[in-house]
């Protein structure tokens, strides 16, 4: 969205007062210098484009301090601060944004002996339109600049500086993974999304639709449960796709290095001193034999139900037969007939004798020894073996013989002397394997994850089902119902592929500005994979270009992933050397407009670029000019 | 018998399998194997079982319940009815050892006494919570300088070389332990055999 910035008033923030003056909107250079207010102006231009009037209070940084003060801290008394930001649109329809904040600055110390600063009453936003035309005020004016304007998203990088740069520069090499989030979130397009909300408002219709016939507390519970389902479905979903997106990283990875690893080896193959080849064998043996090892000693383990097997079968089965009884009356009859013949007075039940003593005596020890029939069945069932065998102590001889053969081989690869040329051929083939071997188990773990997740994906989908099946009321608007998923997948996959796209192009310009800033030898490269790159001659790691080479590349960066088109800059040169006029020349030919806060030392040789030096305006604090 | 549920371990037992699952690797160092020998087995409660049945052997004592506070759990859902198979009938051999004397006297006492404890080890619960736990904590007791699960811990990533705690070195002592225990049981049973059992009620 292309706007141009008029003017931008701060009046008491962090005790600075000043206007910058665009006249117009056009290109502008603001000479401040040190301590007069240029990280106060990006930062208090991020802090009101970013937080919503409810959402700022404590929420401004400066620098590294987060929260940080953004009240007077030199006033003692009640204080009202407010920033005038004053644009226009495309069309020319102007807009002023105010933000009003009152409250006081506690310069006492608290308990823990940091000041207790800012106690914010309130914060107003106000937002007229068209002078007047319209007027809004509260959290709609953010959510209006941001759905109109993208303000919000963009500020981070249209308001730029250099403490986002060195941010970058960070990410960029150690923190990819946040980049590549940031990357994601640009990349997110907003009509697809919008289709995504429709979808989801629809299928709350029809299920709202589908409800009227129920009472309202199963509706509310069926609802509940199905919102919580798919709510949980749709976080998965996301944890599968950031898993899938690992494997693939790990997998690409191990292929790179895998392919490293063969071309070291076809090197040192071709190689055409006999030492080499010779060491490259010993090298070949050597591991192989470490395989051989390795596997005999997994055997071990996998053959474990085979070793654990007891062995004194025939005398188990003989012992049982000993001490089982035989002859018995089959269970649960003989409890009855037991218990019965030994009521009183105790009769026999099979003859109708009466019990004399002897026999009372006999048939009490009977009910004693009559076993259950799980006794019974386990006292007569053969102890049996299972014909397989597995030799541990064989295995342990075989083990012995590869180890005395590795240990040979070493001692014969130790003795190979080679030249440091020749040798670091092999030190970058051990080292290249010991990270393949480390990319590898973040492979397999990955994996082993997402296919955890990749069931829990199932079972979240097959519960949903279940409760749309269960309830007849939902059973009529089933078939629409399904069709509302198949529609989201097949959104979701066109919005994979355009995310794809989209990041192709962004690499693309970036690559082509950072060609004509740095020079033809210099491109850069962007993938959800890698990150961002500076490369030199097709050769792409994070340390091309010097500090002042990934600086610009941050610069290209912002811009990127800006969706505002002007671009202002808290001093823009510090630390880019050389290429002062190139980054001139490029800012001033891709943005209709360019505001730049320099300090006086950054002037030569790159703001004559955008304006003439007497057009430079030096800003001066207002305050300190009335007093 | 499918074992289910959690099971009482030892906590070293506990944080071993928990390990195993997690498929531990150690590749930052190439003096060892990459990918973890126990890990190798065909089910984790294999290793469970092999821990029951060394402590069964070390010990050969019939369990009991016990107390231990250094307690940890694992759960499983897993068939393991020939394994528990043999345990019950080497429980069996050991009750009868040790209760041998009883044959001398009256068959039916001797019966009685049998059942009770057959009834016993029969029960799945019984086995989960009485034997397990014993025989699991006796294969956690220091036996020369570690305990037989801190050599199973140890046996994972080994150096190429022939070592106390290797994969095969482990298996053959278990082999041995198991072979003696057979062993000393035939000898004492052989004894019942040449007794003069009446069979029938």
């Amino acid at each position: 969205m292309s706007v141009r910035f008029l003017s931008v008033h701060v009046s008491g923030y962090r005790g600075r007062h000043f206007k910058l003056d665009m006249d117009d909107g056009k290109q502008s250079i603001f000479v401040m210098d040190g301590n007069t207010g240029k990280t106060t102006t990006i930062e208090l231009l991020r802090w009101c484009f970013r937080f919503k009037q409810t959402e700022a209070k404590y929420k401004f940084r400066h620098m590294w301090s987060s929260p940080s003060h953004v009240l007077d801290f030199a006033l003692e008394e009640k204080q009202k601060c407010w920033i005038e930001i004053q644009f226009e649109d495309d069309s020319g329809k102007h807009y002023k944004f105010i933000r009003e904040t009152i409250g006081k600055h506690d310069r006492s110390k608290a308990r823990n002996k940091e000041t207790k600063g800012d106690i914010i009453d309130s914060i107003t936003d106000t937002l007229e339109i068209d002078r007047g035309g319209d007027v809004l005020q509260g959290n709609k004016v953010n959510e209006f600049l941001n759905e109109k304007f993208r303000f919000g998203v963009s500020s981070d990088y249209f308001c730029f500086d250099g403490e986002k740069a060195r941010e970058m520069i960070r990410m960029a090499t150690s923190e990819v993974k946040s980049l590549i989030d940031l990357i994601r979130q640009r990349t997110t397009h907003a009509q697809v999304q919008l289709y995504m909300k429709r979808l989801e408002d629809l299928r709350d219709n029809l299920l709202t639709q589908s409800a009227a016939t129920l009472t309202d507390r199963a509706h509310r519970g069926i609802k509940t449960k199905l919102k919580t389902k798919r709510f949980d479905l749709s976080s998965h979903n996301a944890v599968v796709g950031n898993l899938e997106d690992e494997e693939a990283i790990y997998d690409s990875e191990v292929t790179k290095l895998t392919d490293d690893i063969r071309g070291l080896s076809e090197k040192i193959r071709s190689a055409e001193s006999e030492t080499i080849r010779r060491k490259a064998d010993l090298e070949h043996t050597r591991d192989l034999t470490r395989k051989e090892i390795s596997i005999l000693r997994a055997e071990v383990y996998n053959n474990c139900r085979i070793w654990m097997e007891p062995g004194f079968y025939n005398l188990v089965t003989k012992v049982k037969d000993v001490v089982r009884e035989r002859g018995h009356f089959p269970d649960p009859y003989h409890r009855d007939l037991i218990t019965e013949c030994l009521k009183k007075p105790p009769t026999c039940q099979i003859c109708g004798r009466v019990l004399d003593t002897n026999s009372l005596k006999r048939v009490k020890q009977l009910e004693v020894q009559i076993a259950t029939h799980d006794v019974q069945n386990f006292l007569s069932s053969k102890f049996v073996s299972e014909d397989t065998i597995y030799d541990v102590a064989r295995t342990r001889k075989e083990i012995q013989n590869q180890v005395k053969r590795l240990k040979l081989t070493e001692e014969n690869y130790g003795l190979i002397a080679l030249s440091s040329e020749d040798e670091s051929l092999f030190t970058e083939k051990s080292e290249n394997s010991r990270q393949r071997d480390v990319f590898h188990a973040k492979l397999i773990e990955t994996q082993t994850n997402l296919e955890s997740a990749r069931d829990y994906q199932k079972i979240l989908q097959h519960e949903i089902e279940q409760i749309l099946q269960k309830s007849t009321a939902f059973q009529k608007n089933k078939p629409l119902l399904d069709e509302i998923d198949k529609l989201e997948i097949a959104l979701d996959t066109a919005h994979d592929k355009m995310r794809k796209r989209t990041i192709e192009v962004i690499g693309e310009v970036i690559s082509r500005a950072a060609s004509s800033i740095l020079g033809k030898d210099f491109t850069a490269m962007l993938s959800e994979e890698d990150g961002l790159m500076l490369g030199e001659k097709g050769f792409y790691n994070a340390e091309i270009g010097g500090y002042s080479g990934r600086l610009i590349l941050s610069y290209l960066f912002a811009e990127a992933m800006s969706q505002v088109d002007p671009i202002i800059i808290d001093t823009p040169v510090g630390n880019v050397g050389t290429h002062r006029a190139a980054l001139a020349h490029h800012l001033a030919n891709n943005h209709s407009q360019v505001i730049l806060l320099c300090l006086p030392t950054e002037l030569g040789d790159f703001a004559e670029h955008f304006v003439n030096p007497e057009d430079f305006k030096t800003i001066r604090n207002l305050q300190e000019e009335k007093e | 018998m499918r074992l289910t549920g959690n099971v009482s371990m030892p906590e070293e037992l506990q944080s071993l399998l928990k390990s195993i699952r997690e498929k531990d690797t150690k590749p930052d160092d190439e003096t060892y194997n990459s990918e973890d020998y126990l890990a190798q087995v065909p089910r984790i409660v294999d290793v469970l079982l092999l821990c029951v049945f060394y402590g069964l052997y070390r010990t050969q004592e019939l369990p009991s319940p016990i107390l231990n506070d250094n307690l940890g759990s694992y759960e499983f859902n897993v068939g393991i009815d020939r394994e528990i198979t043999h345990l019950r009938n080497i429980l069996l051999m050991m009750w009868i050892s040790e209760n041998k004397d009883l044959l001398k006297g009256s068959i039916i006492d001797f019966r009685a006494k049998l059942y009770d404890f057959l009834k016993d080890i029969l029960d799945d619960s019984y086995i989960t919570h009485i034997v397990f736990p014993f025989y699991l904590f006796k294969a956690a007791e220091p036996y020369g300088d570690v305990s037989f699960i801190n050599r199973l811990d140890r046996s994972r990533f080994v150096e190429w070389e022939m070592k106390q705690h290797a994969p095969e070195r482990i298996a053959l002592e278990f082999k041995s332990r198991m072979d003696e225990f057979e062993a000393k049981l035939a000898d004492s049973l052989h004894e019942i055999m040449g007794e003069k059992v009446d069979g029938s009620v």
